[in-house]
């Protein structure tokens, strides 16, 4: 079911303007907090709301809040909105539509965590978005809602938006940090966790901007509001990116627990004409596919998780008949090559063979044997053995299409066109 | 254009660490020259505090940075999941053909350049492009040629 609660107007006002979005309420949850209740009470309201971050992995955002160290030092909060996982745009369309609710939401968590800086991290490519950003930002401080002594009171916050200059990586937690601090943006060792040593060597607090700009509501309408919505451990909306083949690409917010069907079927118009479904990729290039059997899956975090693939970001990658499991599988494979930092030995070799392996399987040359080596290679770079996550998310769809398409990448080790698309050819005529 | 030195100053005031500074000034250069001149590294480097190789290893980082001049019309066109499906590629081989440019190359005039980039947050308008810095889809291969033109086209 569509429930609008983060793109709740954005279609019919203009609310990246700031009067606009006060004659809807906003700011209203901000001034509340800071003259009604502690910076604790918010935190409270976050972690009865059971709000999850959306930005791939689902930790409580409360869990991540309450683990940041009370030893008087800086902590810092950054907003990830560096958006580059293939099939997600949500947090584009947040930024550029509802930019106060993200900053309203970002002085709400940083009030409720005392933190010194917020910076909103956007990637490069989002010149729109950033330019939007900074002019809401700019409002809201002309306004009062930033600066020092924010509505009269003894708060102050400053934020600063940051724009990155193009890499998929700078989306990792570590990376980002890095990132900010002026260096190439190579992920760091964890242990130490972000929350202990973050930026600056500070503690810090990494969440994406469509977790940030769910905390306005919250404290609006209380955490219990939130939490009575959608199933019980995963409580809100999500807004669901869809592309591919459906009638009607583009975003969904959605209450969590709708079906995946119904999101596909009646949100995004269906698939296209004509054309019927193979697989999805829920969470974009990095997620394991979904067959049309499991069309039903109610989407939220264990449900997905219970069929062996996941929520992430909710960036809908919807393929039909004519897209061969193998041609998904080597633009995944030159995307994750291409982004890959080069720091890690299984990740850099790895990303590099797998897409000449695909490369070859693609373009007719496959030879005999090329299926077995993919696996070998699934197996080398997955496993948690790099730095970051991005080795893993490189062979996720790689695994989960080798286990469900095997005959296709079989039939890619004798050269010669897709034997795919050539079958569909014949049948067409 | 001058190094801005005031503008510089505010930016870095944002920081509590002056190298944070490094993207948003190199952003500075960029947009103001065209591209990041070795006179923006020096005075990035001089305002900063640090070597010119700690810039130059930063800037290199960077895919957006272009350490030469751009054509008068630059047109990226995103190659990820979605576009690719859409149709991607037969877009730049049309291209190609149509004007004798390649994806990475300028037109011998400078008039424009064209360019492959990865996923840009905008697989509902596949296949989308970034055109002097505007997002937009979907991209056909006729509305290629009038934006390397510099004819516009619907944005997004
Ligand atoms: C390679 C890689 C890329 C990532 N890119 C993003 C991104 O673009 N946006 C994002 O919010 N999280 C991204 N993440 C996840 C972040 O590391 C982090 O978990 C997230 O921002 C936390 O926010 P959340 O708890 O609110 O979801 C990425 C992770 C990896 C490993
Ligand atoms: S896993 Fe890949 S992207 Fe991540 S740090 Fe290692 S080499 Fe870099």
């Amino acid at each position: 079911m569509i429930r609008r609660i983060l793109t709740e107007g954005i279609d019919e006002f203009d609310m990246t303007r700031l009067d606009v979005y006060r004659s809807r309420g906003g700011y209203q949850a901000l001034a509340k907090a800071l003259r009604t209740m502690s910076p604790d009470d918010v935190a409270d309201e976050v972690k009865t709301s059971g709000l999850r971050g959306r930005g791939g992995a689902g930790v409580a955002a409360s869990f991540k809040w309450s683990t940041l160290p009370a030893d008087g030092r800086p902590r810092y909060l950054i907003l990830n909105g560096d958006e580059s996982e293939p099939g997600s745009f949500s947090g584009r369309m947040l930024i550029q539509k509802n930019p106060h609710m993200i900053i309203e939401g970002a002085l709400l968590s940083a009030y409720a965590c005392r933190m010194a800086r917020v910076f909103i991290y956007l990637r490069g490519e989002f010149y729109e978005g950033a330019e939007i950003m900074r002019r809401a930002v700019e409002e809201a401080r002309a306004a009062g809602f930033i600066g020092e002594r924010i509505l009269g009171t003894d708060f102050s916050q400053e934020v600063v938006v940051h724009r990155g200059a193009g890499a998929y990586i700078c989306g990792e937690e570590t990376a980002i940090m890095e990132s900010l601090e002026g260096k190439r943006g190579h992920p760091r060792t964890k242990p130490p966790f972000p929350t202990a040593a973050g930026l600056y060597g500070m503690p810090t607090v990494i969440n994406n901007v469509e977790t940030i700009a769910n905390v306005a509501p919250i404290v609006a309408n209380g955490g219990a509001w939130f939490a009575a919505i959608g199933p019980e451990k995963s409580p809100g909306t999500k807004v669901c990116s869809v592309s591919g083949r459906v009638r009607r690409p583009g975003n969904y917010e959605i209450e969590m627990g709708t079906p995946l069907r119904e999101l596909i079927e009646e949100h995004a118009g269906g698939l296209e004409p004509g054309h019927e479904l193979k697989f999805i990729l829920p969470a974009g290039a990095s997620s394991a596919l979904i067959q049309p059997k499991n069309l039903d899956v109610s989407l939220d975090y264990d449900s997905l998780g219970a069929i062996r693939s996941m929520l992430g970001s909710a960036g809908m990658l919807v393929c039909d008949e004519r897209d061969c499991a193998v041609h998904v599988a080597y633009l995944g494979a030159r995307f994750y090559h291409h982004e890959s930092c080069g720091k890690c030995t299984p990740c850099r070799e790895g990303t590099g063979w797998t897409e000449r392996v695909l490369h070859r399987m693609e373009h007719g040359l496959g030879r005999s044997g090329d299926t077995r080596r993919l696996e070998e290679l699934c197996r080398g770079i997955g496993g948690r053995k790099c730095l970051c996550l991005l080795g893993d998310f490189s062979v996720t769809y790689l695994q989960s299409a080798l286990a469900n398409f095997h005959d296709e990448f079989e039939a890619h080790e004798h050269g010669g066109p897709c034997p795919v698309t050539a079958a569909l050819e014949v049948s067409v005529r | 254009m001058p190094w801005d030195a005031q503008a510089a100053d505010a930016v870095v005031a944002k920081y509590p660490s002056p190298r944070s500074a490094i993207l948003p000034l190199l952003w500075l250069g960029q947009n103001s020259d065209g591209h990041v001149t070795p006179e923006t590294v020096e005075r990035v480097a001089d305002r900063l505090g640090l070597n010119i190789s700690d810039v130059e290893s930063v800037l290199s980082f960077y895919t957006m940075f272009r350490t030469s001049p751009p054509a008068r019309h630059r047109l990226q066109i995103c190659r990820s999941l979605a576009c690719a499906m859409k149709g991607a590629e037969e877009i730049l081989e049309h291209i190609a053909a149509a004007t004798g440019v390649a994806a990475g190359e300028q037109s011998a005039d400078g008039g424009f350049s064209v360019e492959v980039v990865e996923c840009i947050a905008a697989c509902d308008h596949a296949p989308a492009y970034l055109c002097d810095e505007r997002m937009g889809g979907p991209l056909s291969p006729q509305k290629a040629l009038r934006l390397l033109r510099g004819e516009g086209g619907d944005e997004q």
